[in-house]
């Protein structure tokens, strides 16, 4: 479990403010925000790195800093692109796996794990592809076999194959019961495997929930034969009729619903869809900075 | 992705113990050599000892052939490249990025500070049983066909001992710059610079001159290795340190403690 409590940290007049959120075992929470927003500020002062101004940042209840052995509990994976060029694969999870005290067998099942082969493994890191260094550093994070992960961008460089692979990886590890947080600033990196969703924008949270529950309220749009006969019926059964510029009917139910009243009245429809608030649309308007917003 | 591989367990209990200093230590010395830098910097150290120490005993005066004479001069030389070794097992952390990882795994950073102390101190003990294993070598090779002259292994024991604090300390002042700066190029060059800009200022300026030969490094500590060590110039050594190792060791680490990593 990560809990981050009303923490705020400014750089002059940048940073994160009062940004709370909650990561629950078995689910994967995706951190969405465009670049600069301050996901990797919220998760570097999780991690301890920096140190915040106000606020809390735990894991079961534990400030990161305390965690008597962190790697063992929690795989941290911010940058790729921080490693030692001039050590191979294998000998940089080597040193990892020294201090956190597992198992030497276990370097070569993440390395397994993660899809670098024996002969990639015995490279220098400094001539990997950001890919190959993003399966790195995923295999770093795994490597302790912690329960939570924290994962800054883990789409970054990798290929449709890549992404699809770390989306099954990422969802098999929390159908196990492991707590995932990752951050993106691409929706359709995340909207895949995430349960959750938290939108930052210019530091601040924005949007909490489940895809369903930002997506809103639904609407049905529906077409009919006999359009009159429809509204009549859908207003004796007491729902509320709009008509659309395009001449469909829009009724605030579900397609069930309004099935069941168009059937029993005896009416054919012609169309019967759900439409609900775009997340793509949902997320931009949420993280466009216009220039009003700066002239207010 | 196997089920064997891929587990998510239950939270590891609160038990778990942190990682001991020694195992921190023994990374440190690994991170020390398994790069080719790092093993070059080693060959380095040790290639020049031999050098020193070889051309120190078969050339120069006969009266030079002595322990005192061959270590003092591969000391001398050695000493000038251990800072540097501090330095870099501290600021390769940055220059390479690898705090990151480095402070995520190990939060207490006082922890890996430590470690990186005791590990720069245990490789200065083996440049320094380099240069006393290559000097005794190299004098024991030149001592006289008809038996070693007098003098050849005077002061055996206190001039061992003096090389072994000199290249303890030097890579000590080097890790102290390193924590300091965080930045290996500029802690080579001011480690390089201040102190020969200290003797200029000191050597120009009368009324500093005392104070010049107290806290100048090279002159306080180079007498460490010298015939006649007293009680005068093992204080001026320790005046050196504290303001040469002790200040920018515990600035460096108080900066490490408190600044962003990443």
């Amino acid at each position: 479990m990560i809990e981050i409590h009303e923490l705020t940290k400014t750089f002059g007049s940048a940073g994160i403010h009062d940004v709370s959120f909650m990561c629950t075992p078995g689910t994967v929470t995706g951190f969405l925000g465009p670049n600069g927003a301050g996901k990797s500020t919220t998760m570097r002062l999780l991690c301890g790195l920096n140190t915040a101004d106000v606020g809390t940042a735990t894991i079961d209840g534990v400030p990161y800093r305390r965690l008597p052995q962190p790697g063992r509990r929690v795989g941290v994976m911010l940058d790729p692109t921080a490693m030692h060029a001039g050590r191979t694969g294998h000998e940089t999870l080597s040193l990892s796996a020294s201090v956190l005290g597992v198992d030497v067998n276990r370097v070569a099942q993440v390395l397994d794990l993660v899809g670098l082969d024996k002969n990639a493994a015995a490279k220098r890191v400094g001539i990997y592809s950001l890919g190959m260094r993003q399966r790195l550093a995923l295999g770093m994070a795994l490597l302790g076999d912690p329960g939570i992960l924290v994962l800054d961008e883990p789409a970054n460089g990798l290929d449709p194959q890549g992404i699809h692979w770390m989306r099954l990886l990422l969802r098999e590890y929390a159908d196990r019961g492991g707590t995932v947080l990752l951050s993106s600033h691409l929706l359709h990196e995340v909207q895949a495997v995430a349960d959750k969703l938290v939108i930052i924008n210019l530091g601040r949270i924005v949007a909490d929930g489940t895809p369903e529950e930002l997506q809103g309220t639904r609407t049905t749009v529906v077409r009919a034969l006999d359009q009159a006969m429809l509204v009549a019926a859908l207003q004796v059964a007491g729902q509320p009729v709009h008509t659309g510029a395009d001449g469909a009917l829009r009724v605030e139910a579900t397609t069930e619903q309004v099935g069941r009243i168009a059937a029993s009245s005896g009416t054919v429809l012609t169309e019967l869809r759900e439409q609900g608030e775009d997340l793509e649309e949902l997320f931009l308007s949420l993280t466009t900075n216009n220039a009003q917003e700066v002239a207010a | 992705m196997t089920a064997a591989t891929l587990y998510a367990k239950q939270p590891t209990p609160m038990t778990l113990h942190p990682v001991r200093l020694g195992r921190l230590c023994q990374v440190e010395l690994r991170k020390a050599t398994d790069t080719r830098a790092g093993r070059w910097l080693l060959l380095v150290v040790a290639a020049i000892a031999i050098m020193v120490a070889a051309i120190t005993a078969f050339a120069g005066k006969e009266k030079g052939h002595t322990l005192q004479n061959v270590l003092a001069n591969t000391t001398s030389f050695s000493a000038l490249l251990l800072p540097v070794l501090g330095v870099l097992l501290v600021t390769s952390e940055w220059s390479q990025r690898t705090a990151l990882t480095t402070f995520t795994l190990v939060p207490r950073r006082g922890r890996i500070v430590a470690a990186k102390t005791v590990a720069g101190g245990l490789l200065a003990v083996a440049a320094s049983a380099v240069c006393v294993l290559v000097a005794i070598g190299a004098t024991a090779v030149t001592s006289h066909p008809s038996g070693p002259h007098p003098g050849t292994w005077h002061h055996a024991a206190a001039v061992i001992i003096g090389s072994l604090v000199v290249q303890v300390l030097y890579v000590l002042l080097g890790i102290g710059f390193g924590l300091l700066f965080l930045n290996t190029p500029f802690a080579i060059v001011v480690y390089f610079a201040l102190p020969t800009a200290w003797s200029i200022l000191t050597g120009s300026v009368k009324a500093l001159d005392s104070v010049g030969k107290w806290a100048n490094p090279s002159t306080a500590w180079g007498h460490l290795t010298d015939e006649n060590v007293g009680g005068t110039l093992w204080l001026k050594a320790a005046v050196a340190a504290a303001i040469w190792v002790v200040v920018p060791l515990v600035a460096g680490t108080v900066r490490v403690l408190r600044r962003p990593i990443g």
